[in-house]
């Protein structure tokens, strides 16, 4: 992998200006954490959680927070999911119109390492951006609670960077095909926000329907197993495997396109 | 240095109705070490494509291409290249010496021995005081430089340029230049992709004149251009000529081209039976524009 075109990439992921709402998006959730939401404890148990004076759910404390907790997550995974493919929509499709691939094809770099340290560039933006609002937001609850509430990091890093890591393989392979940043993006959104759709058919008895089925990565049953994992911390949904196996898939196609272009 | 043999690239393009197109048609050349080769052709010709071949950016449909004995399909024969794409366009937020930065780790250059060629490269170009700059704030002409310092950052035995001199005040091409045949003179093999043949009549060593695919002519520029050239008649007033000749008038004298040595003693024997005295005669050295249009238009 060449580390200067990953740190370009990140450099470049991170100035785009989707990518610049969602940094003004997390700093105001931090800051509303810290402003807006009180915490009752007794004996170092959390009694009740109220937002701007007002309990937000009517259930026990920890609960109430967990079902919060969640909410914020879906919020997160809602818009910023949304914000992170609009803002790496172009990095594959628009690599082609960089004059600095040319240059940097004929260094000491193969396709394969380009492709690699943009495709890990994009996902390193995504996690770093996620690792930051989690370790505020973790930061800010302990001033306020003086608990550590290390498992909110699960569903604030682990989900995006592995849903992520499905999409980016996803957006590579689009991009290279379409050369488009706007097809890219379309497809993309609509893989993620219409998943549920294009898997139903995996449990279809029709074996075509069922192949076709199985060609779209599973992102919702991603979200799925993050989100029973915060309410209830288990799920019966695991097989990570998966989602590698589609990603390396989806890179693999990625790469054999890219070698076998005219640039 | 550079071996070509029978190479050839047909595009496929997408759509039914698309029909392929052959940019490159049995190319064949061999280009020595120091050399300085200027590939001259139209738009479309299939100097890019060419280029691109050698860069391994483009696969050839046939034949071969090697690069100090190594076929360009292999990565490690783009080590000792050096390229200037014709477009060099930087992110804004890049000052001169960050782009280099970038580009030389990217070589696997790093430490102390990058700053000192950075610097080195820089002072070439004439670039050493604005390189703490964004790229943004530089002229076109600073750009090319600074594309012409990133090519030549890692010290390669061969430099690729496509159109070096394009945006450049006469000042900056007199610079090139100058930077061009210094590198020669180390041994450096130079390529030039350029459509401004004066400049390239200045520097290159060898031309590749490349017409809708095929080499149409290549060799040296001595072999290239004839030493006789033409033969330019001045007459004071209008003169009736015969044949192929043509009396045209420019400014205040009419003039009349001669092309050939036997053209030149036709003309003379003319003039002198019709006893037309009053006219003044000049050898006129044909410029690499003039041959190269001429092969354009009856290869």
């Amino acid at each position: 992998m060449s580390i200067a075109y990953f740190k370009e990439t990140i450099r470049n992921t991170l100035s785009q200006p989707a990518m610049i709402f969602v940094m003004i998006l997390q700093a105001a959730i931090v800051l509303f954490i810290a402003l807006g939401l009180s915490f009752e404890y007794h004996n170092k148990v959390l009694l009740s959680v109220s937002m701007f004076g007002m309990e937000p759910f009517e259930a026990e404390g920890l609960i109430a927070f967990r079902s919060m907790i969640n909410n914020f997550s879906v919020l997160g995974w809602l818009i910023f999911m949304f914000l992170y493919i609009i803002g790496t929509a172009a990095a594959f499709s628009e690599m082609f119109k960089d004059p600095l691939l040319n240059i940097l094809l004929t260094k000491k770099h193969s396709r394969t390492q380009i492709v690699l340290s943009r495709y890990a560039g994009i996902v390193a933006s995504v996690v770093l951006l996620q690792f930051l609002f989690a370790v505020l937001t973790v930061a800010v609850l302990f001033f306020k609670t003086k608990l550590l509430f290390l498992w909110i990091l699960m569903p604030m890093i682990v989900t995006p960077a592995v849903n992520f890591l499905l999409l980016a393989s996803l957006s590579g392979l689009l991009g290279l095909v379409f050369e488009n940043a706007t097809v890219t993006m379309v497809l993309s959104l609509m893989m993620y926000y219409c998943n549920d759709l294009f898997t139903a058919g995996m449990s279809l008895p029709q074996p075509v329907l069922k192949f076709i089925a199985y060609l779209f990565p599973p992102l919702a049953t991603i979200n799925r197993m993050f989100m029973d994992i915060i309410l209830s911390q288990h799920s019966n949904l695991t097989f990570p495997h998966t989602w590698f196996l589609y990603a390396c898939c989806y890179l693999g196609l990625t790469l054999v396109i890219f070698q076998r272009r005219d640039l | 240095m550079i071996q070509i043999k029978n190479l050839s690239k047909t595009y496929r393009l997408a759509g039914f109705h698309q029909r392929p197109v052959q940019a490159l048609n049995d190319v064949s050349m061999d280009i020595r070490q120091g050399e300085i080769v200027a590939v001259l052709g139209l738009n479309g010709a299939g100097k890019t494509t060419l280029i691109k071949i050698l860069l391994g950016l483009v696969r050839p449909t046939s034949g071969m291409a090697s690069v100090s004995g190594k076929s360009v399909t292999d990565p490690a024969s783009r080590n000792c290249i050096g390229y200037l794409p014709e477009i060099f366009r930087v992110a804004p937020h890049y000052t001169g010496n960050a782009i280099l930065r970038f580009l030389g780790s990217s070589s696997g250059l790093s430490g102390a021995r990058l700053q000192e060629r950075m610097n080195y490269c820089l002072g070439l170009v004439d670039l050493k005081e604005a390189a703490s700059q964004k790229v943004s704030s530089y002229s076109k002409g600073m750009v090319v430089r600074l594309g012409i310092a990133q090519a030549i950052l890692h010290e390669p035995k061969i430099l690729i340029l496509d159109e070096p001199t394009d945006g450049l005040d006469p000042l900056g091409k007199v610079m090139i230049r100058t930077l061009l045949g210094d590198l020669a003179k180390d041994g450096i093999t130079i390529i030039i992709n350029s459509h401004l043949l004066s400049e390239v009549e200045y520097v290159a060593h060898r031309v590749a004149i490349l017409h809708h695919g095929k080499l149409i002519r290549w060799g040296a520029l001595s072999e290239i251009i004839p030493l006789d050239s033409k033969y330019v008649f001045e007459f004071p007033e209008p003169v009736s000529l015969p044949g192929p000749w043509e009396c045209r008038q420019t400014g205040g004298a009419y003039c009349c081209e001669v092309t050939t040595t036997e053209g030149l003693q036709g003309m003379l024997e003319y003039l002198r039976r019709n006893d037309i005295h009053s006219y003044s005669m000049k050898q006129v050295r044909a410029t690499l524009e003039d041959v190269f249009l001429q092969y354009i238009k009856e290869p």
